[in-house]
């Protein structure tokens, strides 16, 4: 947690390797990140790791159904298990009966959880989730918050940036403060 | 005005690299259109610009020394119906020697080049200054290998006086082998028995048919003594001369100028209209900001139209330099002055055209851009439409192709007006290439059938040696294999005013072996072949038509149609029915296999070096038509595959650029570089493809209708499948597979940039 320019997204897209630390180590479930090439954390990113952006970031040119299969095709493995893996995701965050439809066509919510299935289809890791209520209404950014600490009730561990205090006092299990870049505080 | 400068030379700025791509493309395609534009006009009639270049008479006429005089000739200037000449000028045929070569040229005494009629115009070196000079035909020197500075030395006289080569020169008379000295030279180098004589230039006031020809020479034969007159060659024969045989090259100059203006036209639209559609978000902020749809229109049209600008100061004089080269063959060809390659109407033109279309280009998608509001503008240029993505994803899901191929493939036309335009612009250029290497292997073919008859040295026979003494010196020749009479007379047609020109041959001319398009060879009299070029009434096999031989009428029975430069080619046994006394007076001589052609025209030049010409067969020109041709293709295949492939670059740049978020999406996915790469060239390899298979078809209706309507023009009587083996499958192959390569070129930098690209800047602005 932390206010505007703390380093938060930073820090998410440096786990995520898809930034690189100018000094350090950074390891994500035993893999050194920092030192892979772009081809190895292609592949990190495919299977142990899940993104989920404020702006949600789906491909308008592909259908909700699309958007979250193309994660599972990336990362391999049989083509109908993961339809079925796809389909149980969209019934669980309750937007199966949007499968045909486009993005353009969603409410912010809406895309949001397509979002959180297409991070979620690969089984990570860790689900990594920057501000994903920062572009919604406070009733949908409820729903949303709702839904991950749900998976994260279930085993699915989920390191989310925000800078919402009341946010991360409801949801989280434990609170990294930045600020400037510098962790100032630990709450765990 | 100054906000829309402000901003369109801002968008040059911020797009550089786009702003560059137009310059190239713009600059490659003004190159061709001025090369294209400058060969189109600077060749086209090259007869009719020689002829008023060089102020050509309507008749050359040579007369005999021995029966008239010079004053006498230079009276004819004075006859009613002549309204300009020159001349008189002595004349002789001189037997020359350079080394080894032995060659017989026609001398005219000239010291002053121009004029106002017949002029020559010296080419390289300069005139004759005095005695001891001599200038040759430009065409004699490139095919005998004459250059300036060289010493030649006369073997008229016995003192062998020795000439020095200052000059290459051209006048309308497509004849090779003559040269020019001054007035005081000509007699010391005359052999005294040689025949000496005069010739003199005409322009009459009726000149319109080969009838008013021949009564113009009658007048002028009517005020000589009899045997004055022994030769003359009128402006018809030198025009039909340079036709055919210049229609090859020509019609593909032409044909070639005319699909490169085309091409590079769609070319220059495709990339000039991608580059604005792409900006369909921008113009959505424009409009938002306040500037109306003119100004708007006008911010782009002015963005493009300053890199076209500068691509025509740097490409229209790069389009002249490399026509020069082409022209001057051309010129070389046909023994006519080299045009300029400097044609300010034409670079007025591909200027004017060239700065149009870009600004056409970038207006009509900017003007549609200008009448959205400025939330939708926004909208558009932000997404590709959803719709396309729908069904052909599903189809290639079925097809089970790998994701990042897929998305490729879904991409190449995600934006369907540009991926079609892109897959034209490689359509264009496959089918231009398919089409000028189908003209090319058809022209190659063409020259092969023209050029088929197996005899390798001609004689012609001048004056005072008989025939029976040509024949037996021909014959005691060891390499002799075969002799064939040959004499050339015109034709009368009952009815018609301009007569035929027919070939009657002796001996056994079906052993010459001149390919037949149709029937068979002649065997008897009354029995004719017809060329299938020049054959202005359309004869055909099977046909009798009437002709007056000799003055006395005859029926001819067509039996065959040959790949010959005549019009009829007969037996000699039907002249002899007519002229009991008549002899030829050249001779197709094939030579015994092994023997050296060369050295046959020495062994006979020494043995009769005043009264017979000799001449190997394809020695009268250096011009390299394969040569030339190959050149011009390598060019055009180099310069419309930088088009192209520029064209996909500018594409594929376009649409990872717009692109750049869902490939930073795909990459935080999973998708690797090379899976990234993959997906970009595959959208390139789909257009190549498609550009490609379209390609070929468009190039073979192309090539099958340009040829059949050039066919049409030179009054050919074969069409266009009698040359269909020309294209082979192979070049076809070769060709589509150069379209798709092409692409691929084009791919590589934006499939870089796309796979190395950033991903967290990207996708943390929004």
């Amino acid at each position: 947690m932390g206010p505007s320019g703390s380093g938060k997204s930073t820090l998410l897209n440096l786990i995520a390797g898809l930034d690189r630390p100018t000094s350090g180590r950074i390891v994500v479930d035993g893999m050194e990140v920092a030192g892979s090439n772009e081809a190895d954390l292609a592949r990190f990113r495919r299977l142990r790791v899940g993104f989920v952006f404020q702006f949600f970031h789906l491909l308008n040119n592909l259908n909700v159904f699309d958007n979250v299969l193309i994660a599972a095709q990336l990362a391999g493995g049989p083509e109908a298990t993961a339809r079925v893996r796809v389909q149980q995701l969209l019934n669980e965050l309750g937007v199966a009966a949007k499968g045909r439809q486009y993005p353009a066509k969603l409410s912010g919510g809406e895309r949001q959880r397509v979002a959180i299935a297409r991070a979620l289809v690969n089984r990570p890791a860790v689900l990594l989730a920057d501000e994903p209520t920062g572009a919604l209404d406070s009733h949908t950014g409820e729903q949303v918050m709702k839904l991950l600490s749900g998976f994260n009730l279930r085993g699915q561990t989920v390191l989310l940036a925000t800078h919402d205090i009341e946010l991360a006092r409801r949801y989280a299990r434990r609170v990294i403060n930045l600020r400037d870049g510098r962790l100032v505080g630990d709450a765990g | 005005m100054k906000p829309v400068l402000k901003q369109a030379l801002s968008g040059i700025r911020r797009h550089r690299l786009q702003t560059g791509v137009v310059f190239v493309i713009a600059a490659l395609a003004i190159t061709v259109g001025a090369m294209g534009g400058t060969l189109l006009v600077q060749t086209s009639s090259p007869y009719d610009r020689a002829f008023g270049e060089l102020a050509g008479p309507h008749l050359l006429v040579t007369f005999d020394g021995r029966n008239v005089g010079r004053s006498a000739v230079a009276a004819t200037a004075a006859l009613p119906d002549v309204t300009a000449s020159a001349g008189p000028w002595a004349t002789a045929g001189i037997p020359f020697e350079i080394g080894s070569h032995k060659f017989g040229l026609g001398l005219l005494a000239r010291d002053d080049p121009g004029g106002n009629l017949d002029r020559v115009q010296v080419v390289q070196g300069r005139w004759i200054g005095g005695l001891g000079e001599i200038v040759v035909t430009r065409s004699f020197a490139i095919g005998n290998h004459v250059s300036i500075g060289d010493r030649i030395t006369s073997l008229g006289s016995g003192d062998k006086p020795v000439l020095t080569v200052v000059g290459e020169a051209v006048d309308i008379d497509p004849s090779t082998n003559r040269g020019w000295v001054s007035s005081g030279e000509l007699q010391s180098l005359t052999p005294k028995e040689a025949q000496q004589g005069f010739e003199m230039a005409y322009r009459f006031r009726s000149a319109a048919t080969r009838a008013d020809i021949r009564a113009d020479v009658k007048a002028i034969e009517n005020t000589l003594p009899a045997g004055a007159v022994t030769a003359y060659a009128s402006y018809f024969d030198f025009k039909d001369s340079y036709d055919f045989n210049n229609s090859l090259i020509l019609t593909f100059l032409l044909a070639f100028a005319a699909l490169a203006l085309g091409a590079v036209a769609v070319i220059v639209a495709n990339v000039v209209t991608g580059a604005v559609l792409a900006s369909y978000r921008e113009i959505g902020i424009l409009k938002a900001i306040g500037f109306t749809p003119r100004q708007v229109v006008m911010v782009f049209v002015i963005q493009m139209l300053i890199p076209a600008l500068a691509a025509a100061v740097v490409g229209i004089p790069l389009g002249a330099l490399a026509a020069k080269p082409l022209l001057d063959a051309a010129a070389d060809a046909m023994g006519l002055p080299p045009p300029s390659a400097l044609a300010p109407g034409v670079d007025a033109v591909v200027l004017l055209a060239g700065l149009g279309i870009v600004a056409a280009a970038a207006a009509l998608p900017a003007w549609r851009a200008g009448r959205l509001n400025a939330v939708t503008a926004i909208t558009v240029g932000a997404a590709p439409s959803g719709r396309w993505s729908d069904s052909l994803h599903g189809r290639l899901g079925w097809w089970k192709l790998p994701r990042p191929v897929a998305v490729g493939v879904g991409d190449a036309f995600a934006r369907p007006l540009r991926g079609a335009l892109t897959a034209i612009a490689i359509l264009v250029g496959v089918a231009t290439l398919v089409f000028a290497s189908g003209l090319y292997s058809a022209i190659l073919k063409f020259n092969d059938l023209f050029t088929s008859a197996n005899y390798q040295v001609t004689v012609s026979r001048l004056g005072g040696f008989s025939d029976a003494a040509t024949l037996d010196l021909l014959q005691k020749q060891t390499a002799t294999q075969l002799v064939v009479g040959e004499r050339e007379l015109e034709l009368a047609l009952p009815g018609q005013v301009d007569p035929v020109p027919a070939r009657i041959v002796r001996g056994p001319s079906a052993q010459l072996g001149y390919r037949l398009a149709d029937g068979r060879w002649f065997s008897g009299v009354d029995e004719a072949v017809v060329g299938v070029v020049l054959n202005p009434y359309k004869w055909h096999v099977g046909q009798t038509v009437d002709v007056v031989l000799e003055g006395r009428p005859i029926k001819l029975h067509i039996t065959g149609t040959c790949y010959c430069f005549f019009s009829l080619t007969l037996d000699w046994s039907t002249l002899v029915a007519v002229t009991p006394s008549a002899e030829p007076t050249n001779y197709f001589v094939q030579l015994r296999p092994g023997a050296n052609a060369d050295a046959y025209v020495k062994s006979l030049f020494l043995a009769q070096p005043d009264f017979l010409a000799p001449q190997v067969v394809g020695s009268g020109s250096g011009f390299n038509i394969e040569g030339a041709l190959d050149g011009l293709v390598t060019a055009l295949a180099v310069i419309l595959s930088a088009i192209a492939g520029l064209g996909v670059f500018n594409t594929l740049l376009l649409t990872t650029r717009e692109r750049v978020r869902d490939i930073a999406i795909l990459r935080t996915l999973g998708m690797t570089p090379a899976q990234v790469t993959a997906m970009v060239i595959t959208s390139a390899c789909v257009l190549g493809v498609v550009g490609s298979i379209l390609g070929i078809p468009a190039g073979i209706v192309l090539y099958n209708y340009l040829v059949d309507a050039m066919a049409r023009v030179a009054n050919f009587t074969i069409s266009s499948s009698s040359f269909a083996i020309a294209i082979n499958p192979l070049q076809l192959g070769l060709v589509a597979l150069g379209g798709i390569l092409v692409a691929l070129a084009g791919a590589v930098l934006p499939a870089r940039w796309a796979s190395r690209g950033p991903v967290a800047s990207v996708l943390n602005i929004e």
